[in-house]
């Protein structure tokens, strides 16, 4: 009798282990937040957001309606979360542990065309081109004529030409001009600037906590020849995961790179130096 | 009176010695300095020791930055500018990296002594026929604060400093 109980015990506590779906959370992180267009028109109080979320070598595009008045996703670019990928949705649990399920506008490979999988991708102009042509938030670090160094701005690409647009001004370069384009990986202090360097300064180490506190980067050096044939260079950092794409952008617009073919969307420098030295 | 009268001459002659001194002895040094008219940057090249392609143009553009604030004497010119070609006295830049250690800003700053960032750059200045006039090695580091490209900064201020002590404008007496 007691070996009977113990087996349906055992059978009993083996029942949820076994039920458990075979999908796995990974982790995701988001490279863009786009207010989401159609809502927005519709209802500007139920605004929702068409967040970019990188996820292996998928960018999914996925639509998150924030509680009311909670607008702290417009800044969560370059955030890492664990997600659950499905057909038409994808779970997140937030900071508090509720799980919550967004619908996917569209999704798409790195470096690829997206490929629309909802009836509302087909509504949203914004979602027709390629991804990577909307404006991208970027520090120019060095480089661009009359720019100072670290400046903040954003990166877009019109008319076969690199616009940084920063405080009123806008600086642009030709892309057909651009002898080599090549992307790394970086990471930066979450607490830059003044504040960051007065922190190394705080009691009991926690100066150096703090500085341990950092966010993944990505990193985009564009070579380029100004009018008098001089040659320029000029490095940015943007969220991770976008400079890839917009690479790929500058390439199919004429410009010119030494690592055409990256197998893998976040290709750091080394990895870059290992391929030329096998050239 | 007397007194009065050597005091106050050899003071006159002590305050004109301070004076003249560092002034003819600098005129000394501008006439064994290189005379150029114009100094053409070539892009640093890393052929043996591969350096990310982010140092490579921080360096480059740190160089012609600090040439430009602390040379201003010598016009600067970048690789592939059509000006310098019909430039007298041009004196062309070659630079290779002879030595790169990357570090890392987290472990600098959580624990002080590790993860500095070093490079080191071979400099070769030569004229346009493409004889020696100087050749040196410069070292670019950042030890305590700052992102690891602020170590191509710390060179190029360094490598700006030996140009205005070797270099002089043409015609300056």
């Amino acid at each position: 009798m007691l070996n009977v109980i113990s087996l349906i015990l055992i059978c009993v506590t083996a029942i949820p282990a076994l039920s458990q779906s075979t999908s796995q959370y990974q982790v995701g992180t988001i490279t863009s937040v786009q207010p989401h267009k159609g809502t927005a028109e519709s209802d500007p109080s139920t605004a929702g957001y068409e967040v970019s979320l990188k996820i292996g070598n998928a960018v999914y595009v996925v639509l998150y309606t924030p509680p009311s008045g909670i607008e702290t996703v417009r800044y969560a670019t370059g955030r890492e979360l664990l997600v659950l990928v499905g057909k038409q949705t994808v779970t997140f649990n937030d900071i508090l542990g509720n799980s919550s399920e967004v619908p996917i506008l569209s999704q798409s490979a790195t470096g690829t065309q997206s490929s629309p999988t909802s009836a509302a991708q087909s509504n949203n102009p914004a979602n027709v081109g390629p991804q990577q042509q909307a404006p991208i938030k970027s520090t120019e670090i060095i480089g661009l004529a009359g720019v100072k160094e670290n400046t903040e701005g954003t990166l877009t690409i019109e008319d076969g030409k690199l616009y940084f647009a920063h405080s009123g001004a806008k600086s642009d370069v030709a892309v057909a001009a651009m002898e080599d384009v090549v992307t790394a990986n970086d990471s930066q202090r979450a607490i830059r600037g003044t504040l960051g360097t007065l922190s190394m300064f705080g009691p009991y180490g926690s100066g150096r906590v703090l500085s341990m506190f950092r966010s993944n980067v990505d990193c985009l050096t564009i070579k380029y020849r100004d009018d008098n044939g001089g040659l320029h260079g000029v490095v940015f950092t943007m969220p991770v995961g976008t400079a890839e794409s917009f690479k790929q952008e500058l390439v199919a617009q004429g410009a010119h790179t030494t690592i055409p073919a990256p197998t893998n969307a976040s290709v750091d420098s080394s990895r870059q130096v290992a391929v030329e030295a096998k050239q | 009176m007397t007194n009065l009268l050597r005091i106050m001459t050899c003071s006159c002659l002590f305050v004109a010695m301070s004076l003249a001194g560092p002034r003819l002895h600098a005129e000394g040094k501008d006439t064994d300095k290189i005379k150029a008219s114009g100094l053409k940057v070539e892009m640093i090249q890393s052929d043996e020791i591969k350096l990310p392609a982010e140092f490579q143009v921080a360096l480059y553009e740190n160089l012609i930055q600090q040439f430009g604030k602390k040379a201003g004497f010598l016009h600067v010119y970048r690789e592939g500018d059509h000006d310098a070609a019909n430039v007298p006295e041009l004196v062309v830049l070659h630079s290779t990296v002879s030595g790169f250690k990357q570090g890392s800003e987290e472990k600098r700053q959580v624990t002080t002594v590790a993860g500095a960032t070093s490079i080191t750059i071979h400099c070769r200045f030569t004229d346009d026929q493409g004889k020696v006039l100087l050749e040196r090695d410069v070292n670019g580091k950042v030890r305590f604060f700052g992102d690891n490209l602020k170590a191509t900064s710390d060179f190029a201020k360094k490598a700006a400093v030996m140009v205005s002590e070797n270099f002089s404008a043409t015609g300056r007496s």
